[in-house]
């Protein structure tokens, strides 16, 4: 039993700040000195991902979030910004994205903690009345993303907006049931994560970023999740279950997700999660990179982009993972890579890649049992 | 499959507030408590601490035979099984029994509480909700005097604070600390505060999770009923 008086300052925002560290590797990163040219049509993009990022510095700096738990939130938001726009400086435009993505999810939900706190104290009706007040306003901007025609829009963007779409009903729903479950207070960062979600799904499909080459063949990814879900079930056995109980959630929040995409038929979204999950996966069983091998996954990286910047058709998805690969390696601070950076970004060139490769065409579906067969539901928080 | 928290219409119907929930078919199999956790709460539970192999390799154990028994036809010994597991939402009857010594080393027994209604206050020295339901509890006992015993039982606190919270209440509230056997006869205990309401033949008569807006008037109209 632990004080449920700390948990709407503690709980619910290390559920959140877990996600971060996850994500860790994308914060820590900065340009080292190689500026990628950006695509001239991408110009405009690139502005606007600028100024979004800029926008949220400045209503940080007006309004700073705080956590009793966590007095350094305010500046763990602010360096997560600058790292998007260092992304952004470097031509790493959906990384950058994806950064400003998890500040918008965050800040908002601050924000409405420290809003609405008094305001719903110890009162479900109180949290009712805010609670359909920011469902109305997630509401109209979801309908505003999802009357997006994203036929000319490059997959990535899609894909970024689709999964930032798809959590504003859980985290909206989730929210409320924190608040009936255990007092009012609790359910706020939720929902108003759900707000910075459903904002930051708006933004990017107003983006002004025309896809590069033909559509990649998006499609339901069904059998590769099943399969990979099952290597994940056989991988979960002590004393790996316990000593990377952490990294198991995060790969089965990955299917999670990439399974409600997909039956959304939301398939870029379901695409990019489905990748984050092999890539987590490929964390638990690649071994480290030897110090030998380094400067050839450098050059293998730089392999990757060029192959995908020369492809003809659209390889945004390909290319946000190699973004992250790049950025694992380019300490902001000149600091040498960690192992784990180097093994994360060896796990994208040896399996997120190829698995990228193999979704462009379509699998045979998984066999379905004959006979008797059970349906087994674990109701769960669907992000960690 | 798995749903969400919060709208999964299986875990509603079944009761189930919290996560995670594990159901086969419809029938649940193991519940919040099971696994000791809800949010990032770790508590007590037959699965708990999850971060442990022999509690993992129970639930898969207990997660199989369930399937067994379903595919097998053998739903009416499932559902039969799984009301241990639904019996730990509503966990419990009646007054268990009680054997504590009181802060002032009297002996405290549910012997010596027969024939009154009974109120059970879980609380902690470090949950201001409780502190604010013990101050309301010694207007209860006024109000109600010898037809109403109210017990305040102090969980995972320093026994000094304790003491000093128990200086400021109401003399007519007996407080003692809780040992493992109490808030385990009590269903475990994984929140505060958490209130039993008993009637005169010991029946359970309201529990109540948390410190609800309407805590006072519920409580009210279950004690009018139970102590006329």
């Amino acid at each position: 039993m632990n004080n449920r008086e700390r948990a709407v300052t503690a709980s619910t925002v290390k559920r959140r700040i877990r996600r971060f560290v996850f994500w860790g590797a994308w914060w820590g990163v900065a340009l080292v000195g190689v500026m990628l040219a950006l695509p001239v049509a991408g110009q405009d993009a690139a502005s606007q991902v600028q100024a979004e990022a800029e926008r949220l510095q400045q209503l940080l700096a007006k309004k700073p979030i705080s956590f009793p738990d966590n007095s350094d939130a305010n500046r763990q938001a602010g360096d997560m910004l600058k790292s998007a726009l260092k992304d952004q400086s470097a031509g790493r435009l959906y990384l950058s994205l994806y950064g400003i993505g998890q500040v918008s999810d965050f800040i908002h939900g601050v924000w409405f903690v420290m809003d609405k706190a008094e305001a719903v104290k110890r009162s479900v009706p109180a949290f009712e009345a805010e609670w359909e007040k920011l469902s109305a306003s997630v509401a109209a901007l979801d309908q505003q993303t999802r009357a997006k025609n994203w036929s000319d829009s490059p997959a990535a963007l899609r894909a970024l907006s689709e999964t930032a779409e798809a959590m504003t009903m859980p985290l909206l729903e989730g929210g409320r049931g924190f608040a009936v479950s255990t007092e009012p207070k609790e359910g706020l960062f939720n929902i108003g994560e759900a707000q910075g979600q459903a904002e930051f799904a708006a933004f990017v499909a107003s983006l002004h970023l025309p896809r590069k080459g033909a559509a990649y063949p998006l499609r339901s990814l069904l059998p590769e999740l099943a399969s990979l879900q099952q290597k994940v079930n056989a991988a979960f056995q002590p004393p790996r279950s316990i000593d990377l109980h952490v990294q198991f959630m995060l790969i089965n929040s990955g299917l999670k997700q990439a399974a409600d995409l997909d039956a959304s038929k939301s398939y870029a979204g379901a695409l990019c999660q489905y990748l984050k999950a092999v890539h987590d996966y490929g964390m638990l069983e690649a071994g480290p990179v030897e110090t030998s091998l380094q400067p050839a996954l450098k050059d293998a990286l730089a392999q990757a982009r060029s192959r995908l910047n020369a492809s003809g058709r659209d390889e945004s998805i390909a290319q946000l993972f190699v973004e992250w690969a790049e950025s694992s390696l380019a300490h902001p601070d000149g600091s040498a890579p960690s192992a784990d950076d180097w093994k994360g970004a060896s796990v994208i060139l040896d399996q997120v890649l190829p698995a990228y490769f193999a979704a462009d065409h379509p699998l045979a579906a998984p066999e379905r049992a004959s006979g008797k067969t059970v349906e087994i539901t674990l109701v769960r928080w669907p992000y960690t | 499959m798995s749903e969400n928290f919060g709208t999964s219409k299986l875990a509603d119907r079944l009761g189930v507030k919290g996560y995670p929930a594990v159901f086969v078919d419809d029938i649940l199999v193991a519940c919040p408590r099971d696994f000791g956790y809800f949010r990032e709460k770790i508590g007590l539970g037959r699965y708990a601490p999850w971060q442990n192999a022999d509690n993992q390799a129970k639930f898969k154990a207990d997660l199989t035979h369930m399937i067994d028994l379903i595919l097998a036809g053998k739903k009416d010994s499932a559902l039969r099984e799984s009301e241990a597991t639904s019996a730990a939402l509503n966990p419990l009857l009646t007054l268990p029994k009680l054997e504590l010594k009181d802060l002032n080393g009297q002996a405290l027994t549910s012997e010596q509480l027969a024939g009154r209604a009974v109120l059970v206050e879980f609380w902690a020295t470090w949950c201001p909700p409780c502190r604010s339901t013990l101050d309301w509890l010694g207007e209860l006992k006024s109000k109600y005097g010898d037809k109403l015993a109210i017990l305040a039982l102090a969980v995972e606190s320093p026994e000094d604070k304790i003491h000093s919270v128990a200086a400021s209440l109401s003399p007519g509230l007996r407080v003692a600390i809780t040992d493992a056997a109490t808030a385990e006869a009590f269903g475990n205990i994984t929140s505060v505060p958490t209130m039993f309401l008993f009637d005169r033949s010991g029946k359970t008569a309201r529990v109540v999770y948390g410190a609800p807006p309407d805590l006072h008037a519920q409580v009210d109209e279950v004690l009018e009923s139970l102590v006329d």
